[in-house]
């Protein structure tokens, strides 16, 4: 643990050996010990070279109590009566290690926010034997339709913020997620307010998914998360939009394993909701691996089919996104995306350009330069052939 | 005088094993983010399973072959639990 003098202590006089603090409307007499570590702790302190340098200066703590420990208590009271602040000392994070933990936060905060949510992907996908459990991943989220705004200004309030602000420009494919990030969590939440895939009303989708969760124990605490057929449709429709990741080979012969082994009214119910969540053309052709009949198949719209279509060519890279873009802008704004296309990477399209590591980001995609020149010339001449 | 028994708090979520435990506070959520215990931290974390007091704990650390040290280590222990907001008084 690390100590510092609290940033609200208003004033700090010294007398003599002693010293008067004036935290918040605390005014506090403070011992000549604790005047020496309210000097002592201008800075961020690990206790443990506190209890050393107190140690140099008025010797070994006198019974049985270690000069940690009488530190530690020390430190305590100081920090009771406002006049100083602790935190952990900082100790990496591994996303294994974070990620149950963090899940099981933003469960929390939702509830006493009055919001729905579910954790999808990741842990209720290998809760449900879809998956083995993987050691990386965000904690993915979805919400009530509209309450997301709600979720983020919760987070907001407990150091959460948005790294990349979704562009305020209609986007070719758009955005079903927000990121949030902490400085002091390893992993992010992705705040999920519809799911890609599901062309149902996605109120509607959610009330399914909702109606049919499951509660599970993540890092001690209870979490509420989708049920079996949910979470397979998910991880299924996942699997669909990244044919080319490279896990979705492995993934995908997990999941069929999982769903072929199934009794035959569990297999009927992950088509019917399939059906009743919109999802039944953009998951069909898994469900016909598994042996698994889809029902209203052909019930999708075209426009709903073309969006699917996109992102799952976008799911290959870059290109395929900035070619959306190109095409639909009006033919003023062409030739400024075709730019952007070569400087930057799509992600930075989604999010408005400039980027706050801007800088950083163009030397990065100075590396790309080349390929992407190459890639605008055979855009080009796709162009003029069309 | 009756010893203080501790508990861990009910609103914490946490992952780990006696040599590394992380802990969140849930409701309300610490600002600070996780913490990571590591050593005498974990040790108590994981024997707090059931409200004890600190005299309770430096007899378990010491029958489990804890140095002489315990009783120190596990003061320190629980300050630091306390200070986080990671347990309460049972």
């Amino acid at each position: 643990m690390m100590t510092r003098r609290a940033p609200d202590l208003v004033d700090f006089y010294r007398h003599g050996s002693e010293s008067v603090a004036m935290a918040g409307t605390n005014v506090v007499r403070l011992t000549e010990l604790s005047t020496h570590v309210v000097e002592t702790c201008s800075e961020w302190t690990p206790i443990a070279d506190l209890a050393v340098r107190l140690t140099d200066h008025f010797g070994m703590p006198p019974g049985t109590d270690s000069a940690l420990a009488m530190t530690a208590d020390a430190v305590r009271e100081l920090t009771d009566l406002g006049v100083l602040e602790t935190r952990d000392a900082d100790i990496p994070l591994q996303v294994s290690e974070a990620r149950d933990v963090l899940a099981a936060m933003v469960s929390r905060v939702a509830a006493d926010g009055g919001i729905d949510l579910l954790l999808i992907k990741g842990t209720s996908i290998s809760h449900h034997g879809l998956r083995t459990p993987r050691a990386w991943g965000d904690v993915d989220v979805l919400v009530r339709p509209g309450t997301e705004p709600m979720l983020r200004r919760i987070l907001a309030e407990v150091g959460w913020t948005v790294p990349n602000e979704p562009s305020p420009r209609p986007l070719p494919i758009p955005l079903h997620a927000l990121t949030l990030a902490h400085p002091r969590w390893s992993t992010e939440i992705d705040v999920h307010h519809y799911f890609p895939g599901c062309y149902g009303d996605p109120a509607d989708v959610f009330e399914l998914f909702w109606s049919g969760r499951t509660v599970i124990d993540s890092a001690h605490q209870p979490v509420a998360t989708t049920g079996l057929h949910a979470s397979a449709l998910i991880a299924g429709l996942n699997l669909m939009r990244g044919p080319e990741q490279p896990w979705t080979r492995s993934e995908t012969e997990e999941w069929l394993a999982a769903v072929k082994a199934w009794d035959p009214g569990d297999r009927q119910a992950l088509a019917e909701l399939a059906a009743a969540a919109g999802a039944t053309d953009t998951i069909a052709d898994l469900l016909g691996q598994a042996g698994v009949t889809a029902v209203e198949r052909g019930t999708t719209s075209a426009a709903d089919l073309a969006d699917w279509g996109d992102r799952v060519a976008a799911s290959r890279g870059d290109g395929y996104e900035w070619g959306l873009a190109i095409s639909r802008a009006p033919w003023l704004r062409k030739p400024w995306i075709a730019i952007q296309a070569v400087m930057f990477d799509a992600d930075a399209y989604r999010h408005g350009l400039p980027q706050p590591h801007g800088l950083q980001r163009l030397r990065r995609s100075a590396r790309r330069w080349p390929k992407a020149w190459r890639w605008l010339a055979s855009q080009l001449r796709k162009g003029s052939r069309s | 005088m009756t010893q203080q028994h501790w508990r861990r708090g009910p609103d914490v979520a946490w992952t780990g094993d006696a040599e590394r435990v992380i802990a969140a506070r849930t409701s309300p959520p610490d600002p600070d983010g996780p913490r990571v215990l590591e050593g005498s931290a974990a040790w108590v974390w994981l024997a707090l399973s059931e409200p004890a007091t600190a005299e309770q704990l430096v007899a378990l650390a010491l029958g489990d072959g804890a140095p002489e040290t315990a009783q120190a280590d596990v003061g320190a222990a629980l300050a630091s639990l306390n200070t986080a907001g990671l347990t309460r008084p049972a």
